[in-house]
């Protein structure tokens, strides 16, 4: 939404000036185009669903599809974190979300099944389960430069039904044309992360 | 009747002149037969008896010459003659009573004889007889008092009696009555001597006299006068006695006196007697009247009349005496008031407070006021009354009340220690002892404990007994004030100042082997044999390495790294450690430039182990490589030796200036509390100290500025603009229920490490250790004692710690904690060359003990290159010190405002 706005004010003001400042201006908006790598895809939620209702939620472990192993790991503790620090949703702890894993005897806590989720939900009390995938995380290089990027996807998941809610996925960091101009390495992939993670919450809250 | 004999008698003696002139010429010529006719009476009958003079005349006629007489008189069949002469008449004066008839016999010159003829028959009735006149009453009698019947009786005389009646007084004779009536019925209204007469008439004039009477006294008239009281109204009933007395005068004889009273409309008489007055004991309130009736010996009465409304009031009564206070009480301890409750009486009351104790009555209190305020001031039994006067002098005295025991005075003796000073903060107890005595009931010993101006209760039991385990160091004096079971007290005064000290230098210190947690290997035995050294240079009792091997070997201690209760408890019942240094190894490096980062902690030993002190440094050789290189270290045991002599020195200084508290400390470490309330129970811990401020007594004084400063004088932390502490977490969750104004007891659990670095969850839990301990709101508990629960509850943490987790360690005695803290760590990165900089990752989490919920969560993330501007300036070259200020920055922010 935000970019759209930008976009719309800078067709405006590019109507209004001469040809050398529209040159100008063409060239500083393809520029920073360009260096916007990031991207995220629509999301899904389910419109029946009253998301106001969502007090508590349990953050289950996140699959890991990069080669950094604790990159799951990172990511959910960023995201837990991010979401108790709104004071909107009560985010169990991971130890407790653990013991409702062992309780229930959830084989593949990354991806249980929407039964596994109800026992859990049931054990932790919680009412939604959230579980993700890091699909990247780390460096990518492209020839001589490199970046930090990260692609996450995460999935709301009705307790009492098992039924999934709200699906939303988001990309950061990579490489932008100042990296490929400048180099440096892009950004720390603890700043991506909590951007992406950021971008998530925010869609979240949206709902709310 | 009189006047008319002279003309009778004129004309028979003419008659008779005619008939001698007649005879003397006749028997000259013819005589004519002798005749007399039968005499005749003047008066006429009846008469009575010696009462009249009847002449009987006889008329003869004829015969010659001169006549002679006689008179016959005839009384039944008795005849006699009565005079014979010449005279034709015959005075008769008869004597006695009866019927007469009379007769004449004349006989003439020639004698012839002629005989009358009886006459008819004369009655003669008795004589007129007056008896003796009497009265009804004797003699004497009162004037106006009663009537006397006076009378008389008659016979005799003819026909019926006139009575005629006269009184004599002072020769004074006057006729009082006249009448047919024989009977005077005399009202006498005069005293005097009296004498009577009567006068008996009858129809012939006839009249007989009874006589004087003896003389009859007329006393004065019976008299009461008014009737008096000799109290004037009103008066209590049954409270006194009121005379009632009458005069009298006159009447007969004695007097008798009836008194009588009139309530409402009943008459009653209350005292019949000769005495002239009454002693009325009323008994009853009321509006009375009284009279006198007086009566003499004659029966005649006289009255005082009604007396004017005479009032009784209700009797003068005191009901039980009170006490507002129930006994027993203490001398000199109480006041207290008796109060007395008067009722009935006239007027004001006076009244007089009587204490009787061993058989002595004495008077206490005699006013208006029916309150006595009683300070007794020596034991014993006392009984307590009230004479009560109303405003006549009416006396009520009310009972004894039960008996009041007054015991003695509760009195205490100065608190007495039994160590002498000084003692070490956290290490030593001191047992302060109150004597006390008196009082009532069960006591109750308040123990008071002073620190320069702040006062706070440190102990209200029964016991006279306070195990002091002092935290602080300062000078303090200890007070006792004893409260007995109806709340009096007594204070013992302040005690002569006693000095705590952190720690006494000569306390021995047993110095634990060195654990490291580089994860590399590190000249451990080395370090701790410095840090031995470089303790004993400063002054410190270090305990025989051979002894301390024994016991650990006795102990099976093989965890060097914390120290647990039971162990704790071992090392001051054994071998007399009163604390144990702990030093972990954090990192060690001999590849240039060296690092170096050691945690040291000294805790306290025995039964509440606590740390004392904790301190840690980390050094790079090219911390400060100055102008050209100067200074950088590139010895490794230079960098050792600077690194333990900073840690002892710090030591020192902290245990020294708190040894020496009155001397101006040349630095401090950790701010210390000048008193710091600790609640027993953690959940009254969690009460915010402001409020029970408010609700506590105004004595009790628990605040500690410098302990809700969040930031000690010896580690400023960092700060941006805003405020924020620079190494604070960016994404972190905190909840309301935190407060700046509490204190808690906080267990940190051992991180779990997630990160390549090995240890790093322990080395971060020593980060949190040390930099909670800075901040006074938290009073964290030895880490060993959390482990050895953790042992106890067989908790291993997986993936952190849960609720159920929490639960038991909440549930246990020794911990006693407030808030869990508990952790992740994602990265612990040290460089070990120059290239590259630390980086430190982790997550905190706060589980909270009342709402067991999370209330705080944080996330960060440092490398030691963020404050980097030019050419390395502002570089951190040690994850220790990253880790140090991120924790401080979580320590600072979880309390903020």
């Amino acid at each position: 939404m935000i970019k759209l706005d930008i976009m719309r004010m800078f067709f405006t003001a590019y109507l209004r000036v001469t040809h050398l400042r529209r040159f100008v201006l063409l060239f500083i908006f393809i520029l920073s185009a360009v260096s916007c790598a990031s991207s995220s895809t629509p999301f899904y939620s389910n419109p029946n669903m009253d998301f106001q209702s969502i007090r508590t939620a349990a953050v289950m472990p996140f699959q890991n599809l990069t080669r950094e192993q604790l990159a799951a790991d990172r990511v959910r503790d960023v995201f837990s974190n991010m979401l108790l620090s709104t004071s909107e949703i009560y985010v169990m702890p991971p130890g407790e979300v653990y013991r409702g894993i062992l309780i229930t005897g959830i084989a593949n806590p990354v991806i249980p099944s929407p039964e596994e989720i109800i026992k859990l939900a049931a054990v932790i009390k919680v009412d939604v389960i959230i579980t993700g995938t890091v699909k990247e995380y780390g460096e990518v290089r492209s020839g001589t430069s490199s970046a930090n990027l990260i692609s996450i996807s995460l999935q709301m998941i009705e307790a009492s039904t098992g039924k999934t809610i709200w699906s939303a996925s988001t990309t950061r960091g990579g490489i932008t044309l100042s990296d490929r101009l400048l180099g440096g390495g892009g950004e720390p992939m603890n700043d991506i992360t909590e951007k992406a993670v950021r971008d998530i919450i925010e869609k979240i809250l949206d709902l709310r | 009747m009189s006047d008319k004999l002279p003309i009778k008698a004129f004309f028979l003696t003419a008659a008779v002149l005619l008939a001698v002139s007649v005879m003397s010429c006749s028997h000259m010529l013819v005589s004519q037969p002798l005749e007399i006719k039968p005499p005749t009476a003047d008066p006429s009958q009846p008469q009575a008896a010696r009462m009249a003079e009847i002449r009987w005349t006889a008329a003869a006629s004829g015969g010659i010459g001169s006549y002679s007489y006689d008179f016959l008189i005839r009384r039944a069949k008795e005849v006699r003659v009565v005079q014979s002469g010449p005279l034709p008449y015959w005075d008769w004066s008869p004597d006695e009573p009866g019927k007469y008839s009379v007769k004449a016999i004349v006989t003439d010159y020639r004698e012839n004889t002629a005989e009358s003829g009886w006459s008819p028959e004369y009655e003669i009735v008795p004589e007129l007889m007056a008896r003796t006149i009497t009265a009804d009453r004797p003699a004497p009698q009162a004037a106006n008092m009663t009537g006397i019947k006076w009378s008389v009786s008659s016979s005799g005389g003819v026909g019926p009696h006139t009575y005629e009646f006269h009184l004599l007084k002072d020769k004074s004779d006057r006729v009082v009555q006249t009448g047919v009536s024989s009977v005077w019925d005399w009202k006498p209204d005069r005293a005097g001597l009296y004498r009577i007469r009567a006068v008996v008439r009858d129809t012939l004039g006839n009249t007989a006299e009874s006589g004087w009477s003896p003389e009859y006294e007329i006393v004065p008239e019976l008299l009461a006068e008014k009737i008096t009281a000799d109290r004037p109204a009103p008066q209590a009933a049954n409270m006194t006695a009121i005379k009632w007395s009458v005069k009298s005068s006159g009447g007969i004889g004695t007097h008798t006196y009836e008194f009588h009273v009139l309530k409402g409309e009943e008459d009653v008489i209350m005292q019949t007697d000769v005495m002239p007055y009454w002693d009325w004991k009323p008994d009853r309130p009321g509006r009375y009247r009284i009279k006198a009736v007086v009566r003499d010996t004659m029966g005649n009465t006289t009255e005082s009349g009604w007396s004017s409304e005479y009032e009784i009031v209700p009797e003068l009564l005191v009901k039980m005496i009170t006490a507002d206070r129930p006994a027993p009480q203490a001398a000199n301890m109480a006041d207290i008031k008796w109060a007395v409750t008067a009722a009935g009486g006239v007027g004001k009351y006076i009244y007089e407070f009587h204490v009787l104790k061993d058989r002595e009555d004495r008077t206490v209190q005699t006013g208006s006021s029916p309150v006595w305020i009683w300070k007794p001031d020596e034991a014993g039994f006392y009984k307590v009354r009230t004479v009560v006067r109303d405003a006549l002098g009416n006396t009520a005295d009310g009972k004894w009340s039960p008996e009041y025991e007054i015991v003695p005075e509760l009195l205490v003796r100065g608190p007495s220690a039994d160590k002498t000073p000084p003692q070490a903060a956290n290490i030593s107890t001191v047992r302060w002892t109150a004597e006390a005595a008196g009082g009532v009931g069960g006591r109750i010993y308040e123990f008071h404990l002073l620190k320069g101006e702040k006062e706070k209760i440190a102990q209200t039991d029964t016991s006279p007994y306070w195990d002091w385990e002092p935290d602080t160091t300062g000078a303090f004096r200890v007070k006792v004030v004893v409260l007995d079971s109806l709340g009096n007290r007594a204070d013992s005064g302040w005690s002569p100042e006693y000095e705590i000290r952190k720690f006494i230098k000569s306390s021995l210190v047993a110095v634990l082997p060195v654990e490291n947690l580089s994860g590399v290997k590190a000249p451990a035995k080395k370090i701790g044999q410095l840090i031995k050294r470089e303790l004993r240079r400063e002054g410190f009792n270090i305990i025989d390495n051979d002894v301390l091997e024994e016991f650990m070997l006795k102990h099976r201690v093989r965890y060097t790294g914390a120290i647990d209760l039971k162990t704790a408890e071992s090392f001051q019942k054994e071998i007399g450690v009163e604390a144990v240094l702990i030093t972990s190894i954090e990192l060690y490096s001999e590849i240039y430039p060296p690092k170096i980062s050691l945690i040291s902690r000294l805790t306290s030993t025995g039964s509440r182990p606590a740390i004392l002190w904790m301190d840690s440094v980390g050094l790079s050789g090219d911390d400060s490589p100055g102008i050209l290189g100067l200074g950088l270290i590139e010895d490794p045991d230079k960098l050792l030796l600077d690194a333990i002599r900073a840690l002892s020195a710090d030591l020192d200084m902290d245990l020294w200036g708190a040894e020496a508290f009155s001397r101006p400390l040349r630095g401090i470490k950790r701010d210390q509390p000048s008193l710091i309330i600790s609640a027993p129970e953690s959940t009254e811990r969690m009460e915010r100290p402001s409020e029970k401020i408010k609700s506590g007594p105004p004595s009790l004084v628990v605040t500690s500025p410098d302990r809700t400063e969040k930031s000690s004088q010896g580690k400023k932390p960092n700060r941006d603009d805003a405020g924020t502490p620079l190494f604070g977490p960016k994404i972190f969750y905190r909840s309301p229920i935190l407060s700046s104004d509490m204190k808690y007891r906080v267990a940190i659990m051992p991180f779990l490490n997630k990160s390549e670095r090995k240890n790093a969850g322990d080395i971060m839990t020593l980060h949190f250790t040390e930099q909670l301990r800075e901040i006074m709101n938290y009073d964290v508990i030895e880490p060993g004692i959390v482990r050895n629960n953790l042992l106890g509850f067989r908790i291993i943490m997986n993936e952190g710690i849960s609720f159920e987790n929490a639960g038991f360690i909440f549930s246990t005695l020794e911990t006693d904690a407030d808030l869990i803290l508990s952790g992740t760590v994602l990265d612990y990165q040290d460089n070990i060359s120059v290239a590259g900089a630390p980086k430190v990752d982790f997550s905190v989490l706060v589980i909270e003990k009342k709402s067991r919920e999370i209330v705080w969560t944080s996330k960060s993330y440092r490398t030691g290159d963020e404050g980097v501007i030019f050419f390395d300036k502002g570089k951190i070259n040690v994850a220790h010190s990253l880790a140090s200020g991120m924790a401080r920055g979580i320590a600072e922010m979880l309390l903020a405002d």
